[in-house]
């Protein structure tokens, strides 16, 4: 299990889930051993969902503000950037990445 | 485009999540509704923060015919409570800031597993300009600490009860320790007991906390040792810490109003469950609602200009959530 990143859990869908087991823990429905391995199971779920369902592509321009690499974690902080999808370009004042290295099949 | 399938990965992701921890959910003897609870709960969260076209299949009706109050749920489970610093700090929230307040803790399940023995009582000090102080009121007899589920439940307070041995009887009864204990008429009555320390345990860890009552009771039981006189009550003072009292100021209790005691509102997330990608360091952590979360394949720097392959993204842009498989970026630093 310990082979899917965490990081998801910071998107819009894992700050969802992560709410809801707050308030499950908070009114004493559960434990929060459960709602570790139900994030166990998301980190698995979204990286599985991502790497199998989506399949559409973008390029994204930018200037690059500021840059971390720890870890095998790259962070960049991009002002103006422009992502461009098939049919749709999309542009914001400022966005930061968080990317883990991609795992190689079959290393754990 | 973008924007709609994500409405059917987020679908994916969310059947795929509940289905495999049902099974968890069994084993840990939690039953279905809860299950179903947080899936509908994780759902209007999601339906709620626009991100998405997504809505959740049932409407708020199955909200309504589900009260989902924790009144008189029993938590099947037993759940192995240890002195319950945690449930202590969590579970006195919900009272009215109102002067001195006594309650009974909601049944959390720790308060539920201790509730037997220990009173917690909540108090509002505003003098120390502190939010809310749980007092958690521990009897004397401590030689089942840590193992709750052998304690007896409390005995009604046996008025005229001069017998020392039994210490249980002295639960709740601040005046036990001078209860006319054989040959103590040379002490000085002690109104409280005979240990009675009120100590600020804000900033212990849940291990420190551990020993430091650990290390109180078996003094307590010394005292009683030296002196045959039952050592009345422990007490000890919990103090909220300011990201619990946040949490609870956001979830909207009632009549919690909070002192700041950390200087300005800081930015912090309070989720208590997110990974450790969020030290903070410098500008980087700047918050941006803006975030992109993915993994990259390829970083590669000329100068100035530098280049990344990254894959399997999830991306909040401007209030919306996009996806991608690969994405490839350009920019200059």
């Amino acid at each position: 299990m310990s082979q899917y990143y965490e990081h998801y859990r910071k998107s819009s869908i894992g700050l969802a889930l992560i709410d809801s087991l707050d308030e499950l823990i908070q009114s004493g429905h559960i434990n929060p051993q459960l709602a570790m391995r139900v994030l166990a199971q998301f980190d698995m779920s979204i990286a599985d969902a991502l790497s199998t369902r989506v399949r559409n592509r973008a390029t994204f321009k930018a200037h690059l503000d500021n840059y971390r690499s720890l870890d095998d974690v790259w962070t960049f902080v991009l002002l103006n950037p422009i992502f461009r999808f098939e049919n749709e370009s999309i542009p914001a004042d400022k966005v930061k990445i968080v990317a883990c290295k991609a795992r190689v099949p079959g290393e754990t | 485009m973008a924007n709609t399938a994500v409405t059917a990965v987020y679908r994916f992701v969310i059947d795929d999540v509940i289905t495999n921890v049902r099974r968890d959910f069994e084993d840990m003897g939690v039953d279905e509704t809860i299950l179903h609870e947080l899936q509908r709960s994780w759902e209007n969260k999601i339906a709620q923060s626009r991100v998405t076209a997504f809505q959740a299949p049932e409407t708020n009706a199955a909200a309504g015919a589900y009260p989902f109050e924790e009144q008189g749920y029993e938590q099947p489970t037993t759940v192995s409570a240890t002195i319950p610093a945690a449930a202590a700090v969590a579970a006195p929230v919900a009272v009215p800031a109102a002067g001195t307040v006594t309650t009974t803790a909601p049944p959390t399940p720790a308060a539920l597993a201790s509730a037997a023995v220990y009173n917690y009582r909540v108090e509002q000090t505003p003098a120390a300009n502190l939010a809310n102080v749980a007092s958690a009121t521990l009897p004397g007899d401590n030689s089942n600490v840590g193992r709750p589920q052998q304690h007896v439940p409390p005995r009604p307070p046996a008025s005229g009860n001069n017998n020392n041995t039994n210490n249980n009887s002295r639960i709740s009864l601040p005046g036990g320790g001078r209860n006319g204990a054989s040959g103590s008429n040379d002490n000085i009555p002690q109104t409280d007991g005979a240990s009675d320390a009120v100590v600020e345990l804000e900033m212990m860890s849940t291990a420190e906390l551990d020993s430091y009552v650990e290390h109180k009771f078996r003094e307590a039981q010394e005292t009683q040792k030296q002196t045959g006189q039952a050592p009345g009550e422990v007490t000890f003072t919990l103090t909220l810490s300011d990201r619990a009292a946040r949490k609870a100021r956001r979830d909207g209790l009632e009549g919690f109003t909070l002192g700041q005691v950390d200087g300005e509102e800081d930015e912090e997330d309070d989720t208590g469950l997110g990974s450790d990608l969020d030290d903070s360091d410098g500008d980087m952590d700047e918050e941006s609602d803006n975030i992109v979360l993915c993994q990259y394949d390829k970083v590669s720097r000329t100068k100035s200009k530098w280049k990344c392959v990254l894959k399997d993204g999830v991306m909040l842009i401007n209030g919306k959530d996009y996806l991608f498989h690969k994405a490839t970026g350009d920019f200059e630093w």
